[in-house]
């Protein structure tokens, strides 16, 4: 159990700057996410506070105490990786027992907590194979297991599920969050993929170019998001995003003139989810578009609409034969619409 | 051109390396087998109808104390691949996973040190050796093994360690390891047909060194075998059957050795726990 405070973390090669300098802290037995782009410094900030980096600048304290100095091994912190890094040569039983080997524990406790270990996740028939013998899901598991035997203060976690297909992903998912509801341990957790960023994460920070560019619950990153990149990035399909110049507290789209923009006047982009937008009848507040194309998502359809001066996304159910070239109407406004400042991209607030 | 004409000029391609190959041991053979003083015309057919077994325990008797000559050698030999094993893998694991200052210019450094023919540095390390009153003891043989390492098995330790990727590394670290413990119990024993490979090198490059004992051992009870296989040539009357029976004798453990390695320096191992 740890509480983790990352103050001013950067990172930067030569002249390249991997990490601008970031500040986070992690509370005893929450579970973060960082969640980005490849490239985005999510790894970088992830090996700098497991001690494996060296950052720039910055501090990275555990439990009050300041571990810039402290080598991995004296921080305490469990790694899982991207592509396992069982050791090849070591049975799964001798991978387990390996972390505490090192510490020289006892053969007789070793002994022990290997077996507990392999229970809870399941291993038991697999202990006298080598990695090699192994599938992808049960390598990852392994190397779970591998991270929770010495109850580590700390849970790192660097995109543990990107390198398994889908069904065996979604399984480990919902056993890295019983995992962590049962045990508690603190957990950073890096990865690419938005669901399980919203699944796992008791709170998501959004990364790009080395900067964090959003912190909070999966619920606030989804419903208020900071700036474009965190609208876009998160939710699929995309949100959609409209340039529209405001005068007097309106704006024109698909021919009708609309209330409610935040601002008397100015440029700003509105933003809106594909699947608030719902097609209706054809009424005086419906705007008439007409299907480019649509792309069949298993109960829900991506239907790609133009409008006399912009495009859409919208998602609806898939009940409606719709082929491409037909008119619809789709409902405006929808019930929540999100405004964004033309050049930098930053939330602004709805008008109450 | 036809498959089996390609077959057939593959064939024909290594049977004659194979002739080059063989052939001067096949030489060494027959003239080791024929009756004293052919000097080194005798037919090859005629020590095949006629071969002079006894050739061989003349070479042995004519050696001196074969026992405390392969001793020796054995010695030399085995601290040899010992040392070499261990500083090569040591300096190939820190210039491929530990980061410090200057490390890519250190290592350029000892690659360097390749391009320098050890003739042109055996007077200053007799100097050495003589300032340190090494000279006629076994440590300037094993010494350099242990304290330098060949700069070449010391690239190939560095790289083998660079294509397993950094995340072996890393995990090691994070599981409690500093990098002596990483090196020792999780590089080192992946790195087995590498070992092998420098292994073997090494001990026959020891085996057969003809040049460093010459240089530095003056007391017959520190010689080694190839310097007793020298002294034949050296003395007034050449028996040329003698000398290769000693030679045939001093090279069967090589081949033994080589034959025996053979499987595991080809097999390798496959590294199948880390996906790319």
């Amino acid at each position: 159990m740890a509480r983790v405070e990352l103050k001013g973390i950067a990172k930067s090669y030569g002249s390249s700057a991997a990490l601008a300098p970031t500040s986070l802290a992690i509370e005893d037995g929450e579970f973060v996410v960082l969640l980005g782009p490849s490239g985005c410094g999510k790894s970088t900030l992830l090996r700098i506070v497991a001690g494996l980096l060296e950052p720039s600048s910055g501090e990275v304290w555990l439990d009050g105490e300041l571990v810039n100095e402290r080598a991995p091994r004296e921080r305490d912190v469990a790694l899982v990786f991207q592509n396992y890094a069982l050791y090849p040569h070591k049975t799964v039983a001798g991978n387990l027992a390996f972390p505490l080997e090192v510490r020289g524990l006892a053969r007789a406790s070793i002994e022990q907590r290997v077996r507990e270990t392999a229970a809870l996740l399941g291993l038991e028939s697999l202990l006298a194979r080598k990695p090699g013998e192994l599938s992808g899901g049960q390598m990852q598991r392994v190397a779970l297991g591998r991270a929770l035997v010495r109850e580590p203060r700390l849970f790192l976690f660097d995109e543990p599920l990107s390198n398994l297909d889908a069904a065996t992903r979604a399984e480990l998912r919902r056993e890295i969050a019983s995992l962590h509801a049962r045990h508690r341990i603190t957990t950073l957790y890096v990865t690419h993929d938005q669901v399980e960023a919203l699944t796992l994460g008791s709170r998501v920070a959004l990364m790009r170019q080395g900067k964090v560019e959003q912190v909070g619950t999966p619920l606030e990153v989804f419903r208020r998001p900071a700036n474009t990149f965190v609208a876009t990035f998160l939710g699929s399909p995309p949100m959609n995003l409209i340039p529209l110049s405001i005068a007097r507290g309106g704006y024109t789209l698909g021919g009708l003139s609309h209330r409610g923009a935040p601002v008397d006047q100015g440029a700003l982009v509105l933003g809106v989810r594909p699947h608030q937008l719902e097609l209706r009848p054809a009424s005086a507040d419906t705007l008439s578009a007409r299907v480019e194309s649509l792309e069949r998502l298993g109960g829900r359809s991506a239907l790609r609409l133009s409008l006399s001066d912009a495009s859409l996304v919208a998602e609806v159910g898939d009940e409606l034969e719709l082929t491409p070239g037909a008119t619809v109407n789709v409902a405006w406004p929808p019930r929540e619409l999100h405004w964004f400042d033309a050049t930098s991209g930053a939330r602004v607030e709805p008008a109450p | 051109m036809s498959a089996r004409g390609v077959r057939l000029w593959r064939r024909a391609a290594m049977a004659l390396c194979a002739y080059a190959f063989l052939a001067p041991m096949f030489y060494m053979l027959s003239v080791s087998l024929q009756a004293e003083g052919h000097g080194l015309g005798g037919s090859w057919l005629a020590a095949a109808r006629d071969p002079h077994w006894e050739n061989y325990p003349t070479a042995l008797a004519r050696m001196g104390d074969w026992r405390l000559l392969l001793a020796n050698t054995l010695l030399v030999s085995v601290l040899c691949v010992a040392g070499q094993l261990l500083t090569c893998s040591l300096a190939g694991y820190a210039f491929a996973r530990v980061e410090f200052r200057g490390r890519d210019l250190a290592f350029a450094l000892v690659l360097a040190t390749m391009m320098v023919p050890e003739q042109a540095t055996a007077i200053p390390r007799f100097l050495l050796f003589r300032t340190l009153g090494l000279v006629d003891t076994f440590g300037p043989l094993i010494l350099p093994a242990v304290l330098g390492g060949s700069p070449f098995f010391v690239f190939l330790f560095r790289q083998y360690f660079l294509a397993l990727g950094p995340e072996l590394g890393e995990a090691a670290r994070v599981d409690g390891c500093g990098h002596l413990r990483a090196w020792w119990s999780i590089f080192l024993p992946l790195a087995r047909p590498m070992l092998v490979t420098v292994g073997l090198f090494t001990f026959l490059a020891t085996w057969n060194d003809l040049w460093t004992p010459l240089i530095y051992l003056t007391s017959p009870e520190k010689s080694t075998l190839t310097l007793a296989l020298a002294s034949f040539n050296r003395s007034y009357n050449t028996a040329v059957e003698h000398m290769l029976a000693a030679s045939a004798i001093v090279l069967a453990p090589c081949l033994l050795l080589y034959f025996t390695l053979q499987r595991l320096f080809l097999r390798g191992i496959v590294v199948a726990a880390s996906k790319r």
